[in-house]
Parts: C-alpha cells; sequence; structure tokens
C-alpha cells in the first residue's frame, strides 16, 4: 500500500500535484516536489505534506483541531502497518472486515463526521480485499460496505475508475432471506 | 484425578470432582428421607382419617378392552367452551401438562394436542385431602381421564389456549402413567426462541435430543401443528391434481439399476444378487404414460445416498411426483405445475391458518408471498440479475447455492414473491433425457422452481422418441446397454410428456421458513441417523 500509485491517488485525491514520487534505496516511498525539490519519505510524512499543500475540504478537515489531526496520524499509521499487510492475510483480514463493520456501525467516518485523511488512507489500504468480497460477505459486513460504498461514490476518490458493486447491501429492506 | 475413579452402582466412573457432586446429592437426599418421613409424620394423622374420595381417583387398572363404558361422555377439550353452563359433568382424556397441589388445592393443566385447560381440585364434599395429593403427584405426561363440570372464569387463563373456563375435577384416573423422569420437559421444547428476551428462561432443547425422543418431541404444539399442516400439502396436492384429471399411481422402490446416476444409490440385498432403492420414480412415471395414463403423479419414499449432513438433505425424503403428456408444447405443463402450487399455497393459507399460527407461536414464520399467475424468469435473467449484482457466472453454469439464494433474494426484491419459476436450463447442466431446445441448442426445454430462494422442484420436457434418447445417451457418455429397458419403452408409440418432482419435507420446511428440513421430517433419515 505504500506504494507510488497510491500516494499519486491521494495526491489527486487533495487536488495537489505530487510531483515525483518514487521509491528510494531504501524502498521507502519519497516524494520530491516544489521549486526546492526537497524530499520526503514515508507514507504518513508525506501525506502530511500533502495535506498541507491542499484546500480540499478533506485536507481542511484533518486539521480541524489538535485532536482531529491525532487521530488522522493513528489512522495512517495504522493503516500502513496493519490494515495494508494484514488485508493480504486470510486471517487477519476476517479479523479487520469484522472489526472496521463494527466500528462503522455507530460512526459514518473514520474520525468525527467528517471525511479526513484517515478514511482515503484506510480506504486505499483496503480496496484490493474489498474488491475480492463476494456479494454475501459485503452484506456480512454491512456497515464496513455502506462507508466504502459511500465513499467510492465521491468523484475525487473514485477518480474515474469502474465502481465496486455494492447493490445487494441495498436488499435488506426488502428481502432480508432465510438460512444465510 | 486418575486414581480417584470408581465404578457406580449404574456404570459410570467418576472422578474427585464427580465424587463430590455425588456426596452432595446423597446429603441432598438424606435430607428429602428426614422430610418424607416427618411429613408422613404429620400425614399419618391425616392418612388415618377416612377418604371420603375413595374411588373417585388412583391409578385406573390397564385398559385391556374389559368394559365399554360408552356411558361416559368425552368431549375434545378445544369444544369444551361450548359446554360450560350446558352439560353438567363431561369426561376427557389428555395428558397431564402440569400438575401443582399446595395445600387443600391442585391445578392441573390437561392437555390434548395443541389444546390446553386448566383444571382445579379443591379440598371439599366431592375431593378429599388424599385425592389432592393424588392429583399433584401424577407424573408430566400421563393419561388420565377426568370427570368435570366446565366452569367460566371471571379472569382470562393467560397459560392455557381455552382461557375462558375450567374444569373443577369430580374424578380423575390415571389411564397410563409415564415415567417421572423424562429425557426432555415438553415445556422447554416448546419455548419459542426468543433471543431478545434476556429475562426470558433460555433453557433449549437440541436438535439431537428432541430427534432421539421424538416420541415427546412431537408433542409440542409446534410439532403437531407443523405435520398437520404436511398432511395437508399432501391432501391439498391430490385433490388439485385428481381435480385435473390425473391419475395416483404407485412406483416400485427396488430397482435393478441406479436411475440418477450411479453414485448416490443405496445396495440392497436381492436374494442371490443385488438390487438398489430407487432415487426418484421418473423412469417409471414415463412409462405409466408411455401405457396411456395420460396424466399421473405419485406419492412415495425417494432414496438418496448422499454424504451431505446440510440443514435440506436427507437420506430418505417424500417425494411429490407429477408427469403428463402435452399436445405441442411443455409450457401446457409448465403452466399446470406452476397453477397447482398456486393452489396448494392457497389452499395452506385459507384452511390451515390454525396450525401456521400455532407453528408461529414458537418459529418466526414469515408469511409466504406468491403471484398469481406464478412469475416464470428464464435462466438467462436470472444470470443478467446476478452480473448485475456483482455475481459472476458463467452462461452455462449451473446455479450455485449461494447464487440460488441471492437471486431468490433479488427476485424477492424486485417481484415481491417467494415462489419463482426459472424456465430454459442450459442443456450441458441437465441429465441426458432432457429435450433441448429447438430454437437454441445451448438451452433445453427444462425449469426449476424455488420456494424462498431454494430449488424444490427440477423438471423438463422428456425425450419421448428412442433413436434420438439413444442419441443423447452417447453424448453423455452413457452406456446404452444399461438403459435399453429405458430405451425400450419408447418404442411403442409415446406422447411428448413432461413433469417434475418436490420434496415434500422441503416445500414444507421453506412454506413455514423453518431452518432446517429434519423439522419437517417426522423421523429424518440421513447419513449420521437411522433411529427411531
Amino acid at each position: 500500500m505504500c506504494d507510488v500509485a497510491t500516494v499519486q491517488k491521494i495526491a489527486h485525491c487533495l487536488g495537489v500535484n505530487p510531483g515525483k514520487v518514487q521509491l528510494n534505496e531504501e524502498q521507502v516511498v519519497t516524494r520530491i516536489s516544489g521549486q526546492k525539490k526537497s524530499s520526503v519519505a514515508g507514507f504518513a510524512t508525506i501525506l502530511e505534506s500533502l495535506a498541507q499543500e491542499s484546500k480540499s475540504e478533506t485536507a481542511q478537515n484533518s486539521k480541524a483541531s489538535r485532536e482531529v489531526e491525532a487521530q488522522v496520524y493513528q489512522w495512517i499509521e495504522f493503516s500502513v502497518l496493519y490494515v495494508a499487510p494484514g488485508s493480504k492475510d486470510k486471517h487477519v483480514s476476517k479479523q479487520l472486515l469484522a472489526d472496521f463493520n463494527k466500528l462503522f456501525a455507530s460512526k459514518s467516518y473514520l474520525v468525527g463526521h467528517f471525511i479526513t485523511l484517515a478514511d482515503l488512507a484506510v480506504y486505499y489500504a483496503i480496496y484490493d480485499l474489498v474488491k475480492s468480497l463476494s456479494p454475501v460477505d459485503k452484506e456480512a459486513y454491512l456497515n464496513l460496505s455502506r462507508w466504502f460504498d459511500h465513499l467510492q461514490n465521491r468523484p475525487d476518490i473514485h477518480q474515474g475508475e469502474p465502481l465496486l458493486n455494492f447493490t445487494t447491501i441495498y436488499l435488506h429492506g426488502w428481502a432480508t432471506g432465510t438460512h444465510i | 484425578m486418575v486414581e480417584d475413579k470408581e465404578n457406580v452402582a449404574n456404570g459410570e466412573q467418576v472422578s474427585k470432582k464427580g465424587a463430590k457432586k455425588q456426596a452432595k446429592a446423597a446429603k441432598k437426599a438424606e435430607q428429602k428421607a428426614e422430610n418424607a418421613s416427618a411429613a408422613a409424620a404429620n400425614n399419618a394423622g391425616g392418612d388415618s382419617a377416612e377418604d371420603h374420595a375413595a374411588g373417585r381417583y388412583g391409578l385406573s387398572e390397564m385398559i385391556q378392552s374389559k368394559d365399554k363404558r360408552s356411558e361416559r361422555n368425552f368431549v375434545p377439550v378445544h369444544e369444551l367452551s361450548g359446554q360450560v353452563g350446558k352439560a353438567d359433568l363431561v369426561w376427557v382424556r389428555g395428558r397431564v401438562h402440569t400438575s401443582r397441589a399446595k395445600g387443600k388445592q391442585c391445578f392441573l393443566i390437561l392437555r390434548q394436542q395443541s389444546s390446553t385447560v386448566q383444571c382445579i381440585l379443591a379440598v371439599g364434599d366431592v375431593i378429599s385431602k388424599q385425592m389432592v395429593k393424588f392429583a399433584g403427584n401424577i407424573p408430566k405426561e400421563s393419561i388420565i381421564d377426568i370427570q368435570a363440570k366446565p366452569v367460566a372464569v371471571s379472569s382470562k387463563i393467560e397459560s392455557c389456549t381455552e382461557q375462558s373456563l375450567e374444569l373443577c375435577v369430580e374424578q380423575i384416573f390415571v389411564i397410563s402413567q409415564a415415567k417421572a423422569q423424562l429425557p426432555l420437559q415438553i415445556e422447554d421444547a416448546s419455548r419459542p426462541e426468543n433471543a431478545d428476551d434476556v429475562d426470558g428462561l433460555n433453557i433449549r432443547v437440541n436438535q439431537d435430543t428432541r430427534l432421539d425422543n421424538r416420541v415427546l418431541d412431537l408433542r409440542t404444539p409446534a410439532n403437531q401443528a407443523i405435520f398437520r399442516l404436511e398432511a395437508g400439502v399432501c391432501r391439498l396436492f391430490r385433490d388439485i391434481l385428481t381435480d385435473q384429471g390425473f391419475t395416483e399411481i404407485h412406483t416400485p422402490k427396488i430397482i435393478s439399476a441406479a436411475s440418477e446416476g450411479g453414485a448416490n444409490v443405496f445396495t440392497v440385498s436381492y436374494f442371490k444378487d443385488s438390487a438398489y432403492l430407487a432415487q426418484s420414480p421418473q423412469l417409471y412415471k414415463q412409462m405409466a404414460i408411455a401405457a396411456d395414463f395420460d396424466k399421473v403423479y405419485t406419492v412415495g419414499a425417494v432414496f438418496r445416498a448422499e454424504d451431505s449432513n446440510t440443514h435440506r438433505h436427507l437420506t430418505e425424503f417424500v417425494g411429490l411426483d407429477l408427469e403428463m403428456a402435452f399436445k405441442y408444447h411443455y409450457h401446457e405443463v409448465l403452466h399446470t405445475i406452476g397453477n397447482t402450487f398456486t393452489a396448494i399455497f392457497k389452499g395452506l393459507r385459507d384452511k390451515y391458518a390454525r396450525e401456521i399460527e400455532s407453528v408461529g407461536q414458537q418459529y418466526k414464520v414469515d408469511a409466504f408471498k406468491f403471484l398469481e399467475p406464478p412469475l416464470i424468469l428464464q435462466f438467462a435473467e436470472g444470470v443478467a440479475m446476478l452480473r448485475e449484482a456483482g455475481v459472476e457466472t458463467g452462461d452455462e453454469e449451473d446455479l450455485s447455492t449461494p447464487n440460488e439464494k441471492l437471486l431468490g433474494r433479488l427476485v424477492k426484491a424486485k417481484y415481491d414473491t417467494d415462489f419463482y419459476i426459472l424456465d430454459k436450463f442450459p442443456l450441458a447442466i441437465r441429465p441426458f433425457y432432457t429435450m433441448p431446445d429447438p430454437n437454441n441448442p445451448v438451452y433445453s426445454n427444462s425449469y426449476d422452481m424455488f420456494m424462498r430462494g431454494e430449488e424444490i422442484l427440477s423438471g423438463a420436457q422428456r425425450i419421448h422418441d428412442p433413436e434420438y434418447l439413444m442419441e443423447r445417451a452417447k453424448h453423455h457418455g452413457i452406456d446404452t446397454s444399461k438403459i435399453a429397458a429405458y430405451i425400450e419403452s419408447f418404442r411403442y408409440g409415446c406422447p411428448p410428456h413432461a413433469g417434475g418432482g418436490i420434496g415434500m419435507e422441503r416445500v414444507v420446511m421453506l412454506y413455514l421458513g423453518l431452518d432446517n428440513i429434519r423439522k419437517t421430517s417426522m423421523f429424518p433419515r440421513d447419513p449420521k441417523r437411522l433411529t427411531p
């Protein structure tokens, strides 16, 4: 997840020119930008620098207060260290999905009541995992699916890519189904 | 811990913990004996007193058809409310559901299948203290005869089905005494599964215990209702088809060759040879059509040796099968089957409402929705709906169980029906005797019907031309010498025909929305269960 593509996507999201993003000798993602060609290394740090340059809603929300900033940073770290690698493991990913599903039962966004960088980081970290879920699984993690579908419908987030299919999670109102 | 094991009278080996438990139980028994002797001492005074109710209660001698007693007027419990104020004394036979004696009174709840009524014995001119004590000690589930007066009550008795009256007992006899220790309590077995009610009693009887003691389990009101509804399904099936000119036939269950395919068939020894138990009456239904019976149906056992331990598979179940000759298009049969189902659903809804409600007291029953005429979708349409929902499935791929269920929900959401038909299945996934679609070689003239997203009927137009049948058999790699007799039956002129078969237990399970087919099979058979 801490790869070039994700950083570029998030940069687009925030409406910021990513500059030159590559992996350095230690295989850490690095961003070289600006006239001074200053380099920033490390996913979380890069995100912070992008946010500073961004005027988008997401970036502004992420700096709403010191508490919000701290929580956002914690979530970004969490997504890099745990969510991204965990989502590739069969057992950890199940736990992850269950935990997130429980979390989103009473929340619409990860931090506060507005979209922040935290949502972006986690979204991209679990994108591949969610893409691989069957409709039955998506329904099993109803709240997570709802949050994901909500996010992916924002044009700044899906950036022209095809949307993942969540139509069955809305069936709940009409046909609960037995013996599932 | 190993050293402390000892053999006890009933053969159990006991560990240290068990020994402690035993000591506790022994102490309890000791105290009980003490109390009993103290009570006896108290009653000694009472017992020696005259029992003015002698002869009006007690253990009846075993009924060996000695007396006719035709003067006794027995009234069913559910008709008692009509007797209040009319008859003086009535006789009722039923089971002791519960009995509680307290001092000078005994409250006994009498149960007859799904009806319960409160009976009361109070010490007085007619009833003695000894009689009240006797009534309080009758073991649960014993069968008793009581002579009583039905009396209206001022406040409703919530705990019984007969809420407006109670029986004032004058005579009580035990006809058949039950064992004191029951392997399961009917009350526990009838308790609804209420996950929301935290305060409510949480004692459940698990399925294996129920099935091991089926005789007791079947007495619960819900089970009484389920099997009467099942009888209703069979009756409606027979009546509706007979009205349309069908004839009932009976097909053999011991056959010489596996009909549906070798794998899932039971072998039986047949004198010096072996034979098989029929997996379906398919072959014989068709032969009956070739024998000019035109429209036939059969209700009989079907045996499938599938080692599946799921909620919806049994190794032996009852099949309701029908086969019909048609003039020019198999839709004549498809619509007949579809309309038969609609009529069965209507019959159940209208004539068995009481049973459905009874089941609903214990299990959550969602009303069954259906359309008239029934909804018919093409297989290709079903696949399109699944793809729209994000499921990847091939054009000629059979529907997997999860896909079937999802499709059922999509159909329910779109058309608001729990019953629908899928027509024109791909030829590749159907048996060799299925007639291919004349207009499109990918598909066949075959159909499946679904209830609540689960398949209940698989049917098709059968190939009635012997040469074509041989061709299709060869195409499927089937040795035509093994099915020579089958093909032979079409050589003497056979009308075009189609049909289908349903599993009775599955239909009842899905109609009521129950979660396990063992609930709708009286004595279920599965890979792990051969008794009772």
